[in-house]
């Protein structure tokens, strides 16, 4: 599967689910990328942003999308990654907000 | 001449042995020298580094699949700026896990990119205004 392959599933996917991948495309190209070399490397598609230990079990929630992207939208309108946004900033392709955290540090490595 | 040729045989035999002998501990040598699971670790200098990160230059902690960590360099990479980057994701078994705990003593989160700044100022993420009061208005921490 290409890069590109990825994008389009994953924005019919999120579509779905009333969310939209980020306006800016190299952005998310890139992020696409970055979840193929992790499913080459651990197996599955691992949040890019965050330190996979390599165990898909304790990994589980941060396979993308992550358990944790329908709160991050609501609170900031973006995933923790910026890959996925709420469509009142699908067409901002510089929208970028800081999104804290919410992942408990205890869960990962 | 039948004990000669029995003792060429010998010969031949105990230098067969020797070189087996010689062969399986070499390669149990080369395995021990690998990190656990045979996993192919990144650098060992940037390792010892991210452990005591002590250094003129900002460090900056960061995934190798990262966005955000990849709009850091280009900014810094921009803007002159001299720094080091560690991924923690090229390494593997307790390596991964002494770098990440080390990243949370200065960011608990322990998110990326995280940048130490020279003099102490510590950076989480791609904050560009951050990174220009820190990094460029400051004279005395950019290389």
């Amino acid at each position: 599967m290409t890069p590109e392959q990825l994008l389009e599933h994953l924005a019919k996917c999120a579509e779905s689910k009333g969310y939209y991948l980020h306006a800016d495309h190299e952005h998310c190209l890139g992020t696409a990328e970055s979840l193929l070399a992790n499913k080459e490397r651990y197996g599955y598609m691992c949040c890019p942003c965050r330190l996979a230990c390599a165990d898909k079990q304790q990994d589980s929630d941060i396979i993308c999308p992550c358990v944790y992207r329908d709160a991050d939208i609501a609170e900031y309108g973006a995933c923790f990654c910026s890959f996925y946004v709420s469509k009142e900033h699908k067409d901002d392709p510089d929208f970028f907000p800081d999104v804290e955290e919410r992942r408990d540090p205890s869960r990962g490595l | 001449m039948n004990s000669t040729v029995a003792l060429l045989a010998a010969i031949v035999v105990l230098a067969i042995i020797a070189v087996l002998f010689l062969r399986k501990k070499n390669a149990s040598e080369s395995d021990a020298d690998k990190p656990e699971g045979g996993k192919v670790q990144g650098d060992q200098a940037l390792y010892a580094l991210g452990m005591n990160p002590v250094s003129e230059k900002p460090i900056m902690y960061a995934l190798t699949t990262c966005q955000h960590c990849k709009n850091t360099r280009k900014f810094l990479d921009a803007n002159n700026v001299d720094y080091i980057v560690i991924y923690l994701d090229e390494y593997s078994g307790s390596q991964r896990s002494d770098l990440m705990e080390k990243v949370r003593t200065y960011n608990p989160r322990g998110t990326f990119p995280t940048i130490l700044v020279p003099g102490g100022k510590v950076i989480v993420g791609f904050r560009k205004q951050l990174m220009q009061e820190a990094l460029l208005h400051d004279a005395g921490t950019t290389a």
